[in-house]
């Protein structure tokens, strides 16, 4: 069973529609969904949250419909939606009147990890302590899947590594998953097994990290010899005076020397190829 | 659903500390002697508001699409504000029955008088909130606004009204229990109305 399933998943809006996504996010894993802002990353987020009514497709979280899991996932949206007027302490109790596996002894174990102040209000938190307290939430009940849209967001860089961290030690048991969506690719790199890159509300690419690291490469080349190379073998370019920097696929070129490509690169490269 | 009630309970007593020291002060005002019906019927009316001032609060505060991804049921969130609604109205009617009967006591009058009195308070603070809510879980708090001033406008004109024809005399009694009866018929269906609505809504 896999964590998540995604079928011709299609939501259409004025001005943007979501395109047939499939995606398959298998247990154990942690996906990473990359796009730029308005890709479409948080209404695929909605959609499989039922916030909104797909169009078409179909979306199975944990084997199931959403609306039976919701004990055993834990979300943190962009927007944290913590009551402003309520501290630490009474989210946690809140929170134990609304899961019935709340753990009340991990939520104090993340709360004093994340360093938040027990008594203050949160409308008097920072950007980042809110978030943080948005994910001591989502990881105190005990779920076994994690749905983060932009959960880094507002963190500094030496938080970001600590949460992204806890959430790359909540999957070693093979039963957690994680899904998360960003636009800051490296916090993704460190830590995804799959990625899915987005662009206008169409998935570009959806495959396992270290395969697609190992599928494509950066040629630099001339103008010339880029056109001699068999069709399909560029996935992007980019031309200067100096000559060109291709993304192709390597087992297309196998006798050129090619270096090897960051995730960043490589979804820049899609993008700018899907826009042309 | 517990939970809920326990988050809109610490909310009211954070935002709306202000409204408890109204309805305790035209409480005591109703009670030293003043038999304004005025007075009398604004703390009912005002803390009917409550569940649609929490609403606000909720969706200001970015609650609701977060509140979706917990397990609770929209039915169930709506029923919290509604049953809120009940808590609140049935405290403040509470303080004025016992404020009101101390007053019979003390200053005299009906005890007639005193049960049509409390059934229009009753009324009025479940007619102002059952009308409001619909709206507000339909088109959001913003446009329910307008609904909201709409509202409290017809119920200081109700009160007025009821005033100028003779406030409660033991005459009013029957029409009082039909009006509140009918109050809360609207309450029901208005609950059922405002879940229909919220499960449509996207969030």
């Amino acid at each position: 069973m896999n964590a998540l399933e995604l079928k011709g998943l299609t939501k259409k809006y004025k001005g943007f529609a979501l395109d047939g996504v499939d995606l398959v996010l298998p247990k154990g894993c942690i996906m990473g969904l990359i796009g730029e802002n308005g890709a479409g990353k948080t209404t695929i987020i909605k959609l499989i949250l039922g916030m909104i009514r797909k169009d078409g497709g179909s979306v199975s979280v944990l084997g199931q419909d959403i609306a039976s899991v919701k004990e055993e996932i834990g979300v943190v949206l962009d927007q944290v939606g913590i009551s402003g007027c309520l501290n630490v302490k009474q989210v946690g109790r809140i929170m134990g009147d609304i899961y019935r596996n709340w753990d009340q002894a991990e939520y104090e174990r993340l709360t004093k990890k994340l360093r938040l102040p027990e008594n203050k209000n949160f409308k008097e938190f920072s950007q980042g302590m809110k978030m943080k307290l948005g994910i001591a939430v989502a990881m105190s009940h005990r779920a076994k899947l994690l749905i983060l849209d932009e959960a880094t967001n507002g963190l500094d860089p030496v938080v970001r590594d600590e949460v992204v961290q806890m959430f790359s030690e909540f999957t070693r048991d093979e039963e957690h998953s994680v899904l998360i969506s960003s636009h800051i690719v490296s916090d993704l790199e460190k830590i995804c097994d799959y990625i899915a890159f987005l662009h206008g509300g169409k998935l570009l690419l959806c495959e396992e990290k270290d395969a697609m690291k190992e599928k494509y490469g950066i040629l630099l080349c001339t103008a010339e010899e880029l056109a001699g190379l068999p069709a399909g073998a560029v996935m992007g370019k980019k031309e200067s005076a100096y000559g060109v920097e291709a993304m192709v696929k390597r087992e297309a070129v196998p006798d050129r020397e090619l270096l090897p490509v960051e995730l960043e690169q490589l979804f820049i490269y899609m993008v700018k190829e899907a826009e042309r | 659903m517990k939970g809920l009630i326990r988050k809109d309970m610490i909310m009211l007593w954070k935002y709306a500390k202000a409204i408890l020291i109204i309805v305790a002060v035209f409480t005591l005002v109703s009670f030293t002697g003043n038999n304004d019906i005025f007075f009398v019927s604004y703390p009912g009316i005002i803390t009917g508001m409550l569940p649609m001032t929490l609403l606000t609060y909720d969706e200001m505060e970015r609650f609701c699409p977060w509140c979706d991804s917990l397990p609770v049921t929209r039915k169930q969130y709506v029923s919290a504000k509604y049953l809120v609604g009940l808590i609140i109205g049935g405290g403040t009617v509470g303080v004025i029955l016992i404020s009101q009967i101390l007053r019979v006591i003390v200053s005299g009058g009906h005890w007639s008088d005193l049960w049509s009195l409390i059934l229009f308070v009753c009324g009025m603070n479940i007619l102002a909130p059952a009308v409001m809510l619909p709206f507000a879980f339909r088109f959001g708090t913003q446009k329910g606004r307008l609904v909201y001033y709409v509202v409290i406008g017809g119920s200081f004109a109700a009160t007025s009204i009821t005033a100028q024809n003779g406030g409660f005399s033991g005459s009013a009694e029957g029409g009082m229990t039909v009006f509140f009866f009918a109050a809360a018929v609207i309450y029901l269906l208005s609950w059922l109305l405002s879940v229909k609505f919220y499960q449509k809504r996207e969030m």
